[in-house]
């Protein structure tokens, strides 16, 4: 039980785009949606494109006026005084920002300003913001100048000025390398450690946000079909440990070790001397002790035990519509 | 605002190329124009055109680009007030735009020799021409939707400027329905008022343009700030 208090509350959202061309049928783009965010969570919205993500993050800050339901967030009517909103939220949309003709440090400086923080305050923040993210050396730059990758981490700092209590990020580590995107998780982990942040993380990179996601929320055509902690959503699905091992050259399974392993759950094999059985976390255990005692340690290339990851989860939810709740 | 200190040589040689000519060309129309009124009304004209182009033209398609990248999106998103922004972004083309008003007054003035009275006046008249172009172009940007509408409407409404409004041409030399549609538009008065500044003949009629320009703009500001979409439809 999370006794956090509440930092966003959507009840009954719905959002209605009217319909365009011959037909004109309207395009329920949230449909009847509800949910709570606890204060200092990270929470993940996953869905696939045009699942209604972005139009529900714009009614979250204020950006949009829903057709019905109710918006509070940090105890603001989010749809009465939209422009309250703004003063405590920090935001990252998915498209490009701007003061692009300035340069790296002085865009944040400026948007801290905006943001309504004292010079000395933005400068400091900026400073932090581009060592902390490894930018220092573009930080001189013109932001029009930079690559994708750079323009979006310093985007991403952009959206951090001001230390705002609430996040809310559309996918933060589009065009990002490896090394950024790590930098970005850490850095979203961070804030939420350090400084009790509550985060709205749109992201289709499940993946790597499993590593700070502490409630998901699965859309599918505007509903949530799924929401809780990613442990009960795997939970839930059922979502099966993998027990991946390659044999060494000449190595081949017997029929006998076969079925032992078949007995204990699902065996795949994508090549000969490579097999992925699909477990019940409770047979895991009587499955690698097969694998070390019987087939052998001297006989195996390679072995990994791979738990279930979000986004199996997600890919599941979003092939077929199930409903669990909190 | 800032972007112009990289190419501030190319916005200065755009904003004076323009309305140096129209003073140049518009003088040696036919067998000429060279009598004080015609003149008065080029080089004014030319000046208020300057600010329609560098004003009107650059924020409507400034701000119906921010639009479709949806940077107008962002800066809805920061805790700002509409009327701050509207102000922001009128006032940092003011500075733009001041050359190219005061271009065609100089150089009208030095070319075709005439006496012009550079009253304390103009320097309340220049802001407020270059303000009140601005906000309609604001205002274009802001409620027509689709960038390339907005660049069509704002392309006519420049030609109409120059050929069929009071700004080149005396009111009483268009036809009816041109004088009515003269009397909406900011530039009607901007001009008059110039007019009246170079000319020395500061009475009720410039007060009288001063006011409704003055008026002209508050409204706009009221309509930007009450009305502006930053928001999703």
């Amino acid at each position: 039980m999370d006794n956090r208090p509440v930092s966003i509350h959507v009840r009954h959202l719905t959002r209605t785009y009217p319909g365009r061309g011959r037909d004109k049928q309207p395009v329920i783009a949230n449909d009847n949606l509800s949910f709570e965010v606890r204060r200092g969570e990270i929470f993940g919205l996953l869905g696939a494109n045009g699942a209604g993500k972005t139009t529900l993050i714009y009614q979250l800050m204020g950006l949009m006026q829903p057709d019905a339901g109710e918006i509070s967030l940090e105890g603001i009517d989010v749809i009465r005084t939209p422009d309250k909103v703004k003063q405590i939220v920090g935001f990252l949309p998915q498209t490009g920002l701007p003061m692009r003709y300035v340069e790296v440090e002085r865009a944040l400086h400026y948007t801290g300003r905006l943001r309504g923080q004292t010079d000395t305050d933005a400068r400091q923040q900026a400073r932090l913001l581009i060592d902390e993210l490894g930018i220092g050396d573009h930080a001189q730059r013109f932001v029009n100048k930079l690559s994708g990758g750079m323009l979006r981490l310093a985007n991403f700092a952009m959206a951090l000025m001001g230390w705002p209590q609430v996040l809310i990020l559309d996918e933060p580590t589009n065009e990002l390398d490896p090394h950024k995107r790590r930098v970005v998780w850490e850095m979203i982990a961070r804030l939420n450690r350090e400084r009790g942040v509550t985060c709205i993380l749109v992201t289709h990179n499940v993946l790597e946000a499993e590593r700070v996601i502490q409630h998901v929320a699965v859309m599918k055509a505007g509903r949530i079909v799924a929401q809780g902690t990613p442990g009960a959503l795997k939970l839930y699905t059922g979502a099966k440990v993998r027990l991946e091992f390659r044999l060494k050259d000449g190595e081949q399974l017997a029929e006998d070790e076969l079925h032992a392993l078949a007995a204990l759950g699902t065996v795949d094999s994508t090549r000969q001397d490579e097999y992925c059985l699909h477990l019940q976390p409770e047979t895991v255990s009587a499955a690698t002790d097969s694998l070390m005692n019987r087939i052998g340690l001297a006989r195996l290339d390679d072995f990994r035990l791979a738990p279930p990851t979000l986004e199996e989860v997600y890919l599941e939810f979003d092939s077929e519509q199930q409903g669990v709740s909190r | 605002m800032l972007e112009i200190r990289t190419i501030w040589y190319w916005y200065l040689l755009f904003s004076l190329f323009l309305p140096l000519a129209m003073v140049f060309g518009f003088a040696r129309m036919g067998s000429g124009l060279t009598d004080r009124a015609s003149l008065i009304y080029i080089i004014s004209g030319s000046a208020i055109f300057s600010v329609a182009n560098d004003g009107l033209y650059t924020v409507a398609v400034r701000i119906g680009s921010m639009k479709k990248e949806g940077m107008l999106l962002y800066y809805a998103s920061l805790p700002i007030s509409k009327v701050a922004f509207v102000v922001a972004i009128v006032l940092a083309r003011l500075v733009v735009t001041l050359p190219g008003m005061l271009a065609p007054l100089v150089f009208g003035s030095l070319v075709y020799h005439i006496d012009l009275d550079f009253s304390p006046w103009i320097v309340l008249l220049l802001p407020l021409m270059a303000l009140a172009m601005c906000s309609i172009g604001m205002a274009l940007g802001s409620f027509i939707n689709s960038l390339e509408l907005i660049q069509i409407v704002v392309n006519m409404l420049l030609f109409m400027l120059v050929m069929a409004a009071p700004v080149f041409i005396p009111m009483e030399a268009l036809p009816a329905p041109m004088q009515i549609l003269g009397y909406l538009l900011p530039p009607t008065y901007a001009a008059d008022a110039l007019r009246h500044a170079l000319n020395q003949t500061i009475g009720t009629a410039f007060y009288t343009d001063i006011a409704v320009l003055t008026g002209m703009i508050i409204l706009s500001f009221f309509v930007l700030n009450r009305w502006l979409r930053w928001q999703i439809k």
